[in-house]
């Protein structure tokens, strides 16, 4: 026979942030603790609301199986004396386990006692597991209420706990479980009497509530859409404002609102801005433009939805009347009047006002466009203007529209329009996965503010430390590492670094030498980063690099290719020419110029011969497959060469040459990847 | 409930009344400048301890960096909070709060009303604490917290704060745009009342206090709290505590501190108010906790 347990923990509303991670975090620590407790269901589904956690197992055993539990006491040796007959200790042990000496059994040298602990009922059992589970369920924060109740979530009003329809009796943080649920808040307030999942289930639908996220998702998609098209529109696509909004909601309800035409000389993204923070509102379109409706998602279906509808106009007609006001003051002013502000504006105390920063960003930006094919005038044009906006009112208001109102106002006051997309795309990647600056403008400017920042914030000796980077250089560098392998450029890491560094001149406290070698050494760091989160494997991207990262692509395209060789065919050939190699030069070896002619003929000279005929192919500036096909190709040569000769000749100029000759080939091959750091397959 | 739309005065009365019968103390503001009810000492101190404590209380509040000249129709410097604290939190506190929007004339049932996290975090008074902001059709109409910690003491028994921002509600039960149109007692309007008020605290608050006299009252208001707090006079210290905190809002609405001494003098407030609530917290452990008698057996 098997139990089905339905528990509800009833809660003032948990916040939405949390709800995602406290669902996910019942259901690991409730399966771990079934399982551990021999209890496991045969199906277990885990959901919430703002106001319950719920957790659905069907198919539990009745009972705990029964389990041998042999307990371990002193060793023979102690527990018996000479004569075998029990000691102190071994009497002791025996007592303890409530049996005579003579009932214990020798295993391995020590005296142990082997009983059957009996399976308790399911109910039993889980009426002490489940409070337990509850006070260790771990949450970001946690509250206390009332008289030292807590910590939870949030106070917790209810618990509702069926086991086989009856009541599973324990009490957590003071509140005694019963079979009483509660639908919605103001729907179906009252109690009702739960008996089973399948009873549950429908008696909650039935008050209103809709028990899974995926549900609510759902209806609200499906909801804020009919709304929409009630203006004739179709809501603009927003998956993490459903997901938020369903977090929100028992019960979702949309409604639609309209705001005054005349708002819609706003920009788009300021118009979705203030609709989305703080109102949960979606943006309706048409034909890919923003009409002058929104709708909103209630979590009541109020007799007068229109009441609902025209409170929540209210509240965005303010927000919009002053992003109106704001947008209208700024726009007072073409966006680079807005420059000299940017002087009292501190970016960091040593390195100077965000003035000083966007005239360092500006300088590098243009020794960079060149190198990254971009216009170097719109590309400084950008690098001056992109911080600008910072001291608008706008941005001011609303902080997440940094760079988007700085191109908005750059295209308004006719700057080239190169210029404009840059100053919005200077701030990508703002989190792992975003897009990459699509202009080599938008790059050359990113790359710029972002190597600033980083050569500036080592430069005064705030290196990231730990969970420490207040700066986000971590993003930043890795940031600077992707746009940089994504295509090939004429930027260099090293070379960058460093101009990066003299541009600082005078505000570091720290030798200038050393924040460069640490700046190149982080980026390199971060590529690295970048080139396993890409599924490279981590021995051949260390590897690569310590070859040379200086060029950012280069070093991508060679980890690709390396990784696509190692464990195919021809991967072992690479290697073992490669150790071999290295393995015979002496440490300190200085190699010296080599006359060919000087090499005896035979595996010798062939070596030399086949490795300068091979060169050109394992360049640089050829493809990196190429390359290491070319040097999988010395293979034979290699071979024949240690088989047939004798390295270490008595004569040390012959010797000298024939370590020179390998220090080339290895130095060669070294200019790839250092092959040593991959590890054997 | 009636159905008669409230003025501004009435829904104070209502709030009164309500958190009257729910067993608070209506307290009174206190007389010194403060950016909301939770300096009021009857908020502040009183969350200190495990004394039971039940007091509603309006409270003016001053954002001197809020102000607007009288020109938005939304944004004070000077406006009015209606504050209550239970200590400890009643179980059933947020049906007592929607049941006080039923004695103002708003029905959750017909309406929107929605409980979204806001925790709540006061650097200046070392304290914070984890509830909601509570919306009406959309509209930020009370902030609800539960207070973890005070004067950075952990709290216990737990407090809840209510905090209704009623020209807000009494702009949505009476239907109107601007704070100054709100009808205030049949006769008068909030602007006829407090719009002079807000164009003169502007020109002070942004233009004219001096702003080198300003620094000299933080110090001494600091000192001098410092000393009431040596002479075990938490009280007195407080006061200069609250003045400290005012006179740093006002110096930072001249622009008067800089992005880094900012959180230096945000240090110097809550030093303070450390001080002031281990003080208060001493004070009433030697006097035996007296309303835990009073108060704890009428619970």
């Amino acid at each position: 026979m098997s139990l089905d347990l339905v528990l509800e923990i009833g809660c003032e509303e948990i916040p939405h942030d949390l709800l995602d991670e406290g669902i996910a975090g019942l259901g690991t620590l409730l399966r771990e603790r079934l399982a551990a407790a021999r209890l496991t269901p045969a199906a277990m589904e885990v959901d919430g609301t703002p106001r319950r956690l719920v957790v659905i197992a069907r198919g539990l055993p009745n009972a705990q199986d029964d389990v041998r539990v042999t307990a371990k006491g002193p060793s023979a040796k102690v527990a018996k004396d000479a004569d075998g007959n029990p000691t102190k200790a071994g009497e002791g042990f025996a007592r303890g386990q409530g049996v005579t000496f003579a009932d214990l059994v020798e295993v391995d040298g020590y005296m142990t006692h082997a009983r059957l602990e009996t399976g308790r009922p399911a109910a039993a059992a889980l009426a002490e597991l489940l409070p337990k589970a509850l006070a260790d369920l771990h949450w970001a924060k946690a509250m206390r209420w009332g008289t030292d109740q807590g910590p939870f979530v949030r106070p917790i009003k209810w618990i509702c706990a069926v086991l086989g329809g009856k009541t599973v009796p324990f009490e957590f943080a003071g509140v005694r479980a019963g079979n009483q649920s509660r639908g919605h808040r103001f729907m179906a307030p009252e109690a009702f009497t739960v008996s089973g999942p399948d009873d549950y289930q429908k008696k909650l639908f039935d008050a209103n509530v809709l028990l899974y996220r995926e549900k609510r998702r759902e209806r609200i998609r499906t909801q804020v859409a009919q709304q929409a098209a009630r203006a004739g529109g179709l809501p603009r696509e927003d998956a993490e404002l459903v997901a938020v909004t369903a977090l929100k909601t028992e019960w979702p309800v949309a409604v639609l609102g309209r705001f005054d035409a005349t708002y819609l000389e706003l920009p788009p993204e300021v118009l979705l801005t203030s609709m989305k923070e703080h109102q949960d509102d979606f943006g309706v379109e048409k034909n890919g433009r923003l009409i002058p409706c929104f709708v909103a998602v209630a979590d009541n279906e109020a007799t007068d939805m229109a009441l609902v509808a025209h409170g929540n106009e209210r509240v965005l007609r303010a927000r919009l009347e002053d992003a109106r006001f704001f947008f209208r003051e700024d726009r007072k002013h073409r966006l680079e009047a807005l420059l000299p502000r940017l002087d009292s504006f501190m970016f960091q105390k040593e390195l100077g006002s965000v003035g000083d920063k966007a005239r360092r960003v500006t300088a590098l930006t243009r020794s960079l466009a060149p190198l990254l094919g971009a216009n170097a005038d719109h590309a400084a044009r950008a690098a001056e203007l992109c911080k600008a906006d910072l001291v608008s009112n706008m941005v001011f208001e609303f902080p997440e529209l940094q760079g988007i109102m700085g191109r908005a106002y750059a295209l308004a006051d006719g700057e080239p329009r190169a210029a404009a997309a840059a100053i919005e795309a200077h701030y990508l990647p703002r989190f792992a996965g975003d897009a990459l600056p699509a202009t080599a403008e938008g790059r050359a400017v990113a790359i710029a503010d972002k190597v600033d920042t980083l050569a500036g914030i080592f430069g005064v000796g705030l290196i990231p430390s730990g969970s420490q980077d207040p700066y986000a250089l971590r993003r930043q560098g890795l940031g600077v590492a992707l746009m940089l392998a994504d295509a090939p450029s004429g930027v260099r890491l090293g070379g960058l670094v460093s101009e990066a560094v003299e541009q600082l001149a005078g505000r570091l406290t720290r030798p200038a030498a050393e924040v460069a070698a640490e700046v190149a050494a982080f980026l390199a760091q971060r590529l690295a980063y970048g080139l396993e989160q890409d599924g490279l494997r981590a021995d051949v991207v260390k590897a690569t690099l310590a070859g040379a990262c200086d060029d950012a692509h280069d070093a991508r395209q060679r980890a690709i290719a390396l990784n696509a060789v190692t464990g195919a065919e021809g991967f072992d050939d690479l290697m073992t020419s490669f150790k071999r190699v290295i393995k015979i030069i002496p440490d300190g070896f200085v190699p010296s110029a080599l006359a060919a002619e000087r090499l005896k003929p035979g595996p010798e000279a062939d070596l030399w011969r086949a490795f300068q005929a091979a060169r050109e192919r394992m360049g640089a500036d050829r493809p990196a497959p190429d390359r290491l096909a070319a040097m999988a190709a010395l293979r034979p040569r290699v071979d024949a060469f240690f088989d047939g000769v004798m390295v270490m000749d008595a004569d040390p100029a012959v010797r000298q040459d024939r370590l020179s000759m390998l220090a080339a080939i290895r130095d060669t091959f070294r200019a790839f990847a250092d092959f040593s750091q991959v590890a054997a397959p | 409930m009636s159905s008669k739309v409230l003025n501004f005065q009435e829904l104070v009365l209502a709030l009164s009344t309500f958190w009257a019968r729910q067993g608070c103390v209506l307290a009174q503001p206190y007389d010194l400048e403060t950016g909301a009810g939770t300096f009021n000492p009857a908020t502040f101190l009183r969350a200190l301890g495990p004394e039971p404590w039940n007091v509603a209380y309006v409270e003016p509040s001053r954002r001197p960096s809020d102000g607007r000249y009288g020109e938005n129709p939304n944004r004070l410097q000077h406006y009015f909070q209606f504050q209550v604290i239970m200590k400890p939190s009643p179980d059933d506190i947020q049906e007592r709060y929607l049941d006080s929007l039923r004695a103002f004339g708003i029905d959750p049932r017909d309406h929107d009303v929605r409980f979204i996290r806001d925790d709540w975090e006061s650097p200046s008074l070392g304290a914070w604490g984890l509830g909601w902001e509570v919306r009406l059709d959309g509209m930020e109409i009370t902030q609800f917290t539960y207070f973890q910690e005070v004067g950075g003491i952990a709290l216990s028994p737990t407090p809840v704060e209510i905090t209704y921002g009623i020209e807000r509600i009494a702009m949505f039960i009476q239907g109107v745009e601007n704070v100054y149109d709100l009808d205030y007692n049949g006769t008068l309007t909030y602007g006829d009342i407090y719009h002079e008020n807000e164009v003169q605290f502007s020109r002070y608050n942004f233009e004219a206090a001096n702003v080198a006299d300003l620094f000299t009252q933080f110090a001494m208001a600091e000192a001098e709290a410092r000393r009431m707090a040596a002479l075990d006079l938490p009280l007195p210290a407080y006061d200069q505590c609250i003045k400290a905190s005012h006179l740093f809002n006002l110096l930072d609405a001249r622009n008067a501190i800089s992005v880094t001494e900012r959180t230096a003098y945000i240090g110097r407030v809550r030093g303070l108010a450390r001080l002031c609530a281990q003080g208060f917290l001493k004070n009433r452990e030697e006097k035996g906790f007296p309303l835990l008698g009073k108060l704890g057996a009428a619970q």
